[in-house]
């Protein structure tokens, strides 16, 4: 008759022996399938630059825009506010950026390294988006919106609506890296 | 965030690299899918290594770790995935020698038995099959220990049952 004792062991004997052919199974990694996905990620890190040389540059054109039309202290504090924002950004971004164009060789360990560095970016580039928006453009959106009058100097209220617009855009982002943060 | 040491999360990685690719390949259905969540898993455990205090065995906390980031992947995936086939990891067992062939075989099949197991099985079942005792599995999983080996007297019933047909 089995004890309880001899059917522990028996299990125990079978999780080993299951154990050992577990441990059996490969681990090496695809390098192929890993060298095709750091290169999709380079691709989007491109068209995402270039999307972003495009932004700054539109929104220098229209800060230059605002600076003809408006001579008050209050559009120079937010034309300065926000050239100080276009600095700022591209100087983060340039530095987070440093060495997540290519990997330092094309081995595994590099390309693994590589996809680490970018996520670590990643993690950098949202963590720095969430702090610029809450504490650094939503108040001076804010601001614009309280003393659009001044700025504009004419009853129009579309300049109004673009930063509300600015505004929920700004916020819904520092949501959406937030979660990021949290997910990475 | 304070940064772990670099050296740190690399030697534990060189560590544990092993038993989390085999961990990630076990909650994943295909090559790539167990490549990102491997990822994934490195750098949850870059980020959570700053917090580690030490409390219990490194080999613990670090299957805690990727325990909680593969639920949360297969939670974000979906079960579906389950249902395909890993036709990227069959065996292929032409470059090997007949006790290799066989060796392979068997862990691939397991490998499948494993994956056709329910979540809540497969779970224990995999950090059991990494050589973790009951106690540590149910602190990991977040379970009793009688819960564990209830758990694990199932499972071992279902992958026997599975693997009935092992001519080995």
């Amino acid at each position: 008759m089995m004890t309880k004792h001899t059917a522990i062991a028996d299990a125990d004997d079978e999780w080993l022996s299951l154990s050992d052919e577990w441990k059996a199974l490969p681990v090496e990694v695809d390098v192929d399938a890993l060298r095709r996905r750091i290169r999709a990620q380079s691709r989007r890190m491109r068209v995402m630059f270039a999307f972003e040389v495009l932004v700054t540059l539109g929104a220098v054109a229209l800060l230059v825009g605002g600076a003809r039309a408006a001579d008050t202290w209050e559009a120079w504090l937010v034309i300065g506010g926000l050239t100080l924002f276009s600095v700022v950004t591209w100087s983060f971004n340039i530095r987070n950026r440093r060495g997540t164009w290519l990997a330092a060789a094309e081995s595994l360990e590099a390309y693994q390294a590589l996809e680490v560095v970018r996520r670590k970016r990643r993690l950098a580039a949202a963590t720095f988006t969430r702090r610029l928006s809450l504490w650094g453009l939503v108040p001076l959106m804010a601001l614009t919106i309280v003393r659009w009058r001044a700025l504009q100097g004419s009853g129009s209220s579309l300049g109004v609506v673009v930063c509300l617009a600015a505004m929920a855009y700004l916020l819904c982002w520092a949501v959406v890296a937030r979660r990021l943060e949290r997910t990475l | 965030m304070s940064v772990p040491a670099d050296a740190e999360w690399e030697r534990v990685l060189a560590t544990w690299g092993p038993a989390l690719v085999r961990l990630a390949r076990a909650y994943t259905s295909t090559a790539a899918d167990a490549d990102d969540l491997m990822q994934e898993i490195s750098f949850a455990l870059w980020k959570a290594l700053p917090g580690f205090r030490h409390d219990c065995a490194e080999r613990t906390f670090v299957y805690r770790v990727a325990h909680n980031r593969a639920s949360s992947w297969r939670r974000a995936h979906g079960r579906h995935q389950r249902d395909e086939v890993l036709d990227d990891q069959l065996v292929d067992p032409a470059p090997w020698a007949d006790d290799q062939v066989h060796a392979r075989v068997r862990a691939d099949r397991l490998r499948h038995a494993v994956s056709r197991l329910p979540r809540s099985l497969q779970q224990v079942v995999v950090l059991r099959l990494e050589g973790l005792h009951d106690a540590e599995i149910g602190e990991i999983v977040g379970i009793t220990e009688g819960n564990v080996a209830v758990r694990l007297t199932r499972a071992r019933h279902m992958l026997r049952r599975q693997l009935g047909g092992d001519p080995t």
